[in-house]
């Protein structure tokens, strides 16, 4: 691939909705391919790839049997990644903070650089 | 479904087999830890495929192999320096405070409740009893059935249903006593939790047999373990439809020679049961004497006697957990419960070959 691309993780959650918006808004401005990861969890496998999120997805989608980081690390590789997106949830009582999220874990080990949007991000403006 | 005697029915509900009459002195001496249904707080749901009746079809699996007049170890907890050689404090801490919490959802597969902490801190020391029990000479080998099961539980962070790494726990335990423990992983998801703790550990080995593609998505071939410890991860990544030749192959082709080098004092076993055909979660296709053959054949790794010990991990079909269980264990013992005949044939023969080799060439580079 000689383009830009952007991996960003879906986890079916609003989160990763806002995530994959924020990093289409931001391909679109300087035109780069984005790929949507889904990390299919133990209980998940089997069920049907197309219920990934609850919004219709457009655009390339990767799912896959998983570990959110093994998967999304794996992908960033495979797909020569200069960006990575994540969504984080946000509340104080999220065991995602309280016991090691996977952003947190991405941003140790991603081999490109890794955006991680909070809950609530604007999407990059219009210029 | 089967219908599974409660533990309280365990000793009335079958008496042994025949053949564990026979010879009962010559018998190999099964040791049994957990095996407490009635003391599983940890409560993930009506619907979650990790539920507490998986303890009590494993309990019923040791009747069914004649063994159900086995008193289980005396229950007793993991402390807190026995968990932190594998888990951080930060990690332990957090999980004991969301549990007194009440519990709630760590990731999309894995739940905890009020009781979790207790009854996964009562896992972790049946494993720790089984070991100590063995290294007092009260038996030839053990099993541990308790659960939640453990080996994704990586050093930071649950997840893939598991919280505290239990065979971890008790491989780290026999490390620090100056033992070489090699871990073997049948269950159908790949052991990230275990691979990690001890990926750079010259002390232990891990060797895992998984499907894959899979749940965590690790556990390649190409993995092989840190500087410091080159060729003591070994992993067999079996495509869905591999039937129990490749596990048996793998056992004896690659894990075999693993052995010879390695030469690990103790074998500690994850057995999961979820690479059965009936298993809701993944696609290979073992049957219950498949896994017999396995127990038999992890059996044959260890150094000697009173050195093995076998930890339940997954397996989410109820009757398949039953059957598995009791004809593993039926093995151990040498017996002949085998309710349903080995598997063959199917993909993944090139897979243990190329395993093989790779770990052929590794092991020439170290020599």
């Amino acid at each position: 691939m000689t383009g830009l691309c952007i991996v960003v993780g879906l986890d079916g959650s609003v989160h990763g909705e806002d995530a994959a918006a924020w990093a289409r808004a931001v391909a679109s401005r300087v035109g780069a391919a984005v790929v949507q990861v889904h990390a299919r969890g133990m209980i998940e496998h089997g069920t049907d790839r197309r219920a990934v999120t609850a919004a219709p997805i457009d655009g390339d989608v990767v799912v896959e049997d998983g570990d959110p980081v093994s998967v999304l690390l794996r992908v960033a590789e495979e797909r020569g990644a200069d960006l990575l997106v994540v969504g984080r949830r946000g509340s104080s009582t999220d065991p995602d903070l309280l016991l090691g999220s996977t952003s947190h874990q991405l941003a140790e080990r991603a081999p490109c650089p890794l955006v991680i949007i909070p809950p609530g991000a604007q999407l990059p403006g219009p210029d | 479904m089967t219908e599974v005697p409660r533990a309280g029915d365990l000793r009335t509900s079958r008496g042994p087999t025949r053949e564990a009459e026979a010879d009962p002195v010559a018998a190999t001496r099964l040791v049994v830890a957990g095996c407490n249904p009635d003391a599983d707080h940890h409560d993930t749901g009506r619907h979650h495929p990790e539920q507490a009746a998986r303890l009590r079809a494993a309990t019923a699996g040791l009747v069914d192999a004649g063994l159900g007049d086995l008193e289980p170890l005396p229950p007793r907890l993991a402390t807190r320096p026995e968990l932190a050689r594998v888990h951080s404090d930060a990690y332990l801490e957090a999980l004991e405070r969301f549990c007194a919490a009440g519990g709630g959802e760590l990731d999309p597969d894995t739940v905890v409740s009020s009781g979790s902490w207790d009854t996964a801190l009562a896992a972790a020391g049946a494993g720790l009893a089984a070991v100590d029990a063995l290294r007092s000479g009260a038996g030839d080998a053990a099993f541990v059935a308790a659960r939640p099961p453990g080996h994704h539980a990586v050093r930071t962070r649950a997840m893939g249903f598991c919280l505290l790494n239990n065979v971890a726990v008790s491989a780290a335990a026999l490390a620090a006593a100056g033992e070489r423990v090699l871990i073997v992983d049948w269950d159908v998801h790949h052991g990230n939790g275990t691979q990690d703790i001890f990926w750079d550990d010259p002390n232990v080995a891990y060797f895992s047999t998984h499907q894959s593609p899979l749940y965590p998505g690790t556990g390649r071939l190409g993995e092989t373990g840190g500087p410091h410890a080159p060729g003591a991860t070994v992993n067999v990544p079996l495509p869905a439809g591999a039937s129990g030749d490749a596990l048996r192959r793998a056992l004896g082709e690659v894990a075999a020679p693993l052995v010879e080098w390695f030469r690990p004092t103790w074998v500690l076993v994850s057995a999961g049961f979820d690479a059965h055909r009936d298993d809701p979660l993944a696609e290979l296709q073992l049957t219950a004497g498949d896994f017999a053959d396995l127990a038999r054949l992890v059996s044959a790794l260890a150094p000697e006697r009173g050195r093995l010990v076998l930890f339940l991990e997954g397996g989410y079909d109820l009757d398949a957990l039953r059957r598995s269980v009791a004809a593993t264990l039926s093995a151990l013992v040498d017996g002949d419960h085998r309710p349903e005949e080995p598997s063959s044939g199917g993909p993944g023969a090139g897979v243990v070959d190329a395993v093989r080799d790779l770990h052929r060439r590794l092991n020439e580079e170290r020599t």
